[in-house]
């Protein structure tokens, strides 16, 4: 009951997020980091990195994506989303 | 029947490329999988997934074809469905995917489609995305366009005699960072611009006065809504445009016998809905063949503005705007699994075969719905993985 409690309170408190203002924050926050705080690396120091499991797509199989499309309000999005959700 | 037909056409274009990329004395890279999925929920809802992906590359030249397909059989008779004393429905989806890129040098260019189709839901999309490597390849610039177009009809039903139709166009932008020599981060922002009408035909909301509306307690049951509801019921009516934002950053940690993996998702969208996800996973190395990974997944949402657990009507006016769907309400799944692999392939090169195992089971709860107030679903999948 505690669990779900807070889950309400983050609900409420949520719904002041704003995706458009907050994420051009976040974007900003990731180029600086991305630009400013990482090394570089060199070819023959990327064994680690050419893991097929270090692939920055997701790694769920087609039936768990689709899974949460379904689940989430907020999952069909991309840029070739695949419609049809097998619902009604 | 198209479908199989693109198939078929996508399989001989394949095929004769693949002679002539031969003929070169390129290094091809084939790739095959197959998948079985099954997933179950507590709403009385199961879906039967099998699918065959195939892959075919060669990275010296920095050319790719990758292609897909699925087919879903749906069996459900959730609460939804009974509640508008409809029976139990069976139906069968088939998709198919296609992708083609080439990358020679920094610049890479990679176009796709996919087609979905089921006897009330008809689904086409494309699109294409351009990458740019910077900094040595330390840094990649990723911009994407998709374009899709669905066809929305009811079953039994032929679409030239009822349907409405729902565009989408989808842009994103990314990028992926090498952090260091063990980390890896990707940001994507995306933008979908949704226009037409993606109301469901089969969805009866029901109505009831000003008077009882307030007393409607979330989780009520079949027979009180039954009870308590005007006569009438009106089909649900969603606004005909929608815009919807997205932030997702990935993060992918190498250890020394350990893959660790973070994923955040930030979300709104013009009809109100606001949504936070967090997804992590670890793959820890059991042995040189085997590997092992728990899986862990938070999302919650809003609802969207329109949102009602009772939707009010008097003699004069009904909510010009209403909805059914429960993935529109206010809710959050809290999801657990893990997945398991196991190299099969020979001793010269184990991961040339592989079996993966995954397992997820989600809770959901839905915090101002009719009929259900929680949902358990259960999801397993187990895929064969090879390559020559």
């Amino acid at each position: 009951m505690v669990y779900l409690r807070f889950t309400r309170q983050l609900v409420h408190r949520f719904t002041r997020i704003d995706a458009r203002r907050d994420g051009r924050a976040m974007a900003l926050l990731a180029i600086a980091a991305a630009c400013s705080a990482c090394g570089h690396v060199a070819p023959y120091e990327r064994g680690a990195i050419a893991r097929p499991d270090m692939t920055t797509s997701d790694l769920s199989g087609r039936a768990v994506q689709h899974a949460t499309e379904v689940h989430e309000g907020a999952a069909r999005s991309g840029a070739v989303s695949e419609a049809g959700c097998g619902c009604n | 029947m198209q479908l199989r037909g693109a198939l078929i056409v996508a399989a001989a274009f394949a095929s004769s490329w693949l002679g002539d990329a031969r003929a070169d004395g390129g290094a091809l890279d084939i790739r095959a999988s197959s998948e079985m999925a099954a997933y179950s929920d507590t709403d009385a809802v199961a879906v039967l997934t099998p699918s065959l992906s195939a892959h075919v590359g060669n990275a010296a030249a920095g050319w790719s074809v990758d292609g897909s397909y699925l087919v879903d059989v749906i069996s459900a008779a959730s609460v939804d469905i009974v509640s508008t004393a409809s029976r139990r429905w069976t139906e069968v989806r088939q998709a198919g995917t296609a992708r083609g890129a080439y990358k020679p040098h920094d610049l890479g260019l990679a176009v796709e489609g996919s087609v979905s189709s089921e006897p009330d839901y008809l689904a086409y999309a494309s699109g294409g995305y351009v990458t740019q490597d910077l900094d040595d390849r330390n840094l990649t610039v990723v911009l994407g366009y998709g374009y899709g177009h669905d066809t929305i009809g009811r079953t039994g039903t032929p679409f030239s005699v009822y349907s409405h139709s729902f565009d989408h166009h989808a842009m994103s932008a990314g990028l992926t960072r090498l952090v260091d020599r063990r980390t890896v981060v990707a940001v994507v922002a995306d933008v979908t611009i949704e226009s037409g009408d993606s109301s469901k035909p089969y969805r009866y909301i029901p109505l009831f006065s000003p008077e009882v509306a307030p007393s409607v307690p979330a989780g009520a049951t079949l027979q009180e809504v039954s009870r308590w509801r005007l006569p009438e019921s009106v089909i649900e009516r969603l606004p005909l445009s929608r815009d919807r934002f997205g932030i997702t950053a990935r993060l992918a940690r190498r250890m020394a016998h350990s893959t660790a993996r973070i994923e955040s998702t930030i979300y709104d969208d013009s009809w109100g809905l606001k949504s936070l996800s967090a997804d992590g996973r670890d793959l820890f190395d059991i042995g040189s063949r085997f590997s092992l990974g728990p899986h862990v997944r938070y999302s919650v949402q809003s609802p969207v503005v329109f949102w009602k657990l009772a939707y009010v009507a008097t003699a004069e006016s009904v909510p010009a705007f209403r909805t059914g769907d429960r993935e529109l309400g206010p809710l959050m799944n809290l999801t657990g699994g893990g997945r398991a692999q196991w190299e099969i392939g020979p001793a010269s090169a184990p991961d040339a075969c592989s079996l993966i195992a995954t397992f997820d089971t989600t809770y959901t709860r839905f915090f101002d719905d009719l009929y259900i107030t929680q949902r358990l679903s259960a999801l397993g999948a187990l895929t064969l993985e090879a390559s020559w």
